[in-house]
């Protein structure tokens, strides 16, 4: 075999992950014309991943396409520090499911998983990059899940997992199937615990929501004009059209662009009564501006610290700590929507009711492939998502 | 009694960051004959409390600021000398805001009566007063402990201290206190029995002190403090754990607002819960706190430290040095002996 044709063969080989099966290695390499072949479909082909992917069909296996973390990132993330790479489609033992990745779920977290063990065990460079996805069993080795069972599942960013059942959370078949990530998925369930669980609003209170127009916010507003009577609710977003959209769809009273006004300024101007609950999605200045207008007896829910995670952490933390917390009495605090299990079956069943009744309008940005997902999440880091993003992998 | 002078002390300056002895006067007033239902004072013992920094400013508080040139308020202890009052006797002891002053003249409005048999009647001030309510409010109320938790207690000899680290003590729980002299450290661990106490003036890093105090972690955090404290608390605080904030000495005379931890991105993390509380919010703890304050100050289980100035012309100087930390526990000042003994 001349050397060119033998780069090929080791070329394809590499592509569709053959070196970890040598016996279809030399099956390839001892057939040159099929070399021969699949190398000049390669070159004419305009889609190089439909050739690998059908080099792998053709040798009885899927490939498995997976997004690492290649190290972790200490400043901004960047496409650099995510790699794809293609494996074998792993296979399901006894007690486990293989599941096929529908939607990944994109998330500020995805970010802070990276900083550290929180609620769950930090992403290590050189592993598969977390996330909970919407997935599809496509074989199973447990009684509890069936082929074609639909589950919640953190496959991370690959085409296909091969997860123990227990671990595995069955969802129901509702359409569309988008709405079991945003509005009666996690967004729904941590804008609706953050808000009546943590944050507590009392008919006629003002309401303050940072991150307005993201997944959770643009459902926050919804649920306090369902939930709470009389309540105002400002919203705090990232660009003029945003905060215009907030308010003509979601239903936001007031806006503020955190970008193009000083927020405490701003925050004194459309609610001159002060702040009663603030839900806090970024922390950081926003947080300052937040307590220095925050009423007596205000509560803060904090969701989450999105200007914290996409950077070293600051030299100082807000003003105003502890000294305001203890002379407005305030209370802040954190949750995850797994804190409130007693709570769950109300929760789903008033978001499904609120969504029947139109009160509740669902935003969702879906970016296709899952080859994007790291420039989806850089992209939600920097505030681009209106709404719940999601990848669509199939 | 219309020839009878009351000194007091006034404010007579709004003390910019650490307050000096300029920022106050004393004033001589005539002491007015009690009117119909009315009674006249005169006061044994006041408290000077960090929280009265704060009404010193000219600033939106918990309760209103006081004025130039009027005459400071704060706890104080007295015994009735003249009465017009049919619920109030000569002789009974008293508890009310109008201290700084030696006398005073009142309707009985805002004014409570006290059980000398309690304990010396100078513990109305601390242990069985408005520290040692703040104490158990906000362990409690506020802090949600339960039995066997493991705590973390600034200023933990101070007056609310010293009483969070008993309290959680009996309860059963592991407790690390932290102070500023090695003295306050010793009476920590010996007398208040706590399981460690750190001397944050000496230990070098605070953060490394908090987490080698706390092996298994932080579940309650009662904050007096604020700055380095907070910070380390939430590093080791646990999932669901809960800072009570009570206060922040070390702030209290900043002239603006200083920076806050930079890791408050935790509370998301871990779930946190951090409250601030005054104890003026929880008086619905008054009967059980007295019930568990008697059974443990009767079975010698709660101790307490006083430091005490004595003159009325002296409790600005006692105010000053809650400051400097030159108190042990409670700092009092003692105003006259009781005329009735």
């Amino acid at each position: 075999m001349d050397a060119h044709k033998r780069n090929w063969a080791l070329f394809l080989a590499r592509c569709s992950s053959l070196n970890n099966r040598p016996s279809i290695l030399r099956t390839v390499l001892g057939d040159l014309d099929m070399v021969h072949l699949l190398h000049r479909a390669y070159m004419l082909a305009k889609n190089k991943s439909q050739i690998k992917s059908f080099l792998g069909k053709i040798m009885g296996q899927s490939i498995n396409r997976q997004i690492q973390l290649v190290e972790t990132p200490t400043g901004k993330l960047g496409k650099e520090h995510f790699k794809l790479v293609e494996g074998t489609v792993p296979s399901a033992a006894a007690g486990e499911a293989l599941l096929r990745t529908q939607y990944i779920s994109l998330d500020a977290a995805n970010r802070a998983w990276m900083q550290g063990a929180t609620y769950r065990d930090a992403v290590e460079s050189g592993q598969v990059m977390a996330g909970g996805a919407i997935a599809e069993v496509v074989e199973s080795k447990d009684p509890s899940l069936a082929v074609g069972d639909l589950v919640f599942a953190d496959t991370g960013w690959q085409d296909y997992a091969a997860l123990p059942a227990k671990k595995l959370q069955k969802l129901p078949n509702l359409s569309p199937i988008t709405h079991l990530l945003s509005v009666y998925g996690v967004a729904g369930l941590t804008a609706y615990f953050g808000l009546l669980h943590v944050g507590l609003p009392k008919p006629g209170e003002t309401i303050l929501v940072s991150a307005a127009a993201g997944s959770v916010g643009s459902l926050v507003s919804q649920i306090a004009k369902a939930a709470v009577p009389d309540c105002k609710v400002i919203g705090i977003a990232g660009s003029d059209e945003k905060c215009q959209w907030i308010q003509d769809e979601l239903g936001y009273d007031a806006a503020i662009n955190y970008k193009t006004q000083p927020v405490y300024k701003a925050l004194k101007e459309v609610a001159p009564e002060g702040v009663d609950v603030y839900f806090d999605n970024v922390g950081g200045d926003i947080l300052e501006a937040a307590l220095f207008r925050m009423n007596l007896f205000g509560r803060i829910a904090c969701c989450g610290a999105v200007s914290q995670y996409d950077g070293a952490a600051p030299t100082a933390g807000p003003r105003g700590v502890p000294g305001l917390i203890v002379t407005k009495r305030l209370n802040l605090r954190g949750f995850i929507m797994s804190d409130f299990p007693e709570h769950m079956e109300k929760a789903r069943a008033d978001l499904q009711e609120w969504v029947a009744a139109g009160k509740i309008k669902v935003q969702e940005d879906i970016i296709d492939g899952l080859e994007n997902t790291p420039a989806a999440l850089i992209g939600l880091l920097a505030g681009d998502n209106r709404g719940k993003r999601m990848v669509k992998v199939v | 009694m219309s020839n009878m002078k009351s000194k007091e002390v006034q404010l007579a300056a709004r003390p910019v960051g650490e307050p000096t002895l300029s920022d106050f006067q004393i004033a001589e007033t005539d002491v007015a004959n009690p009117g119909a239902g009315e009674f006249l004072v005169q006061n044994l013992w006041m408290s000077v409390d960090p929280y009265m920094r704060g009404r010193m400013m000219d600033r939106e508080s918990y309760v209103p600021p006081f004025q130039i040139g009027e005459t400071l308020q704060g706890g104080a202890v007295g015994v009735i000398i003249e009465s017009n009052n049919e619920n109030f006797a000569k002789g009974d002891y008293v508890n009310s805001m109008n201290g700084w002053r030696e006398f005073y003249v009142t309707d009985g409005q805002m004014v409570n009566k006290l059980d000398p048999s309690m304990g010396p009647i100078e513990g109305n001030l601390g242990i069985l007063g408005m520290p040692g309510m703040t104490a158990y409010a906000g362990l409690f109320k506020v802090g949600a402990l339960k039995d066997g938790e493991n705590v973390f207690v600034s200023a933990a000899s101070g007056a609310v201290g010293a009483v969070v680290c008993q309290l959680a003590k009996a309860h059963g729980c592991y407790v690390v206190g932290s102070a500023g002299s090695d003295e306050k450290c010793k009476w920590l661990e010996e007398i208040a029995g706590v399981d460690k106490a750190i001397n944050y003036k000496t230990c070098g890093d605070l953060d490394a002190a908090v987490r080698d105090a706390f092996p298994k972690g932080i579940d309650v955090y009662f904050e007096n403090v604020g700055g380095a404290h907070l910070q380390a608390a939430i590093n080791y605080m646990n999932p669901h754990g809960r800072a009570a904030l009570c206060g922040m000495i070390e702030q209290y005379n900043d002239t603006s607002p200083r920076p806050g931890p930079n890791n408050l991105i935790q509370i998301v993390g871990k779930s946190l819960k951090l409250e601030g509380f005054i104890v003026s919010n929880h008086l619905d703890i008054i009967p059980e706190f007295y019930t568990e304050m008697a059974k443990l100050i009767s079975s010698g289980k709660m101790k307490w430290e006083q430091t005490v100035e004595t003159g009325i012309e002296n409790a600005p100087q006692a105010f000053l040095n809650l400051f400097s930390g030159a108190n042990f526990g409670k700092m009092l000042v003692k105003i006259s002996d009781d005329p009735t003994k």
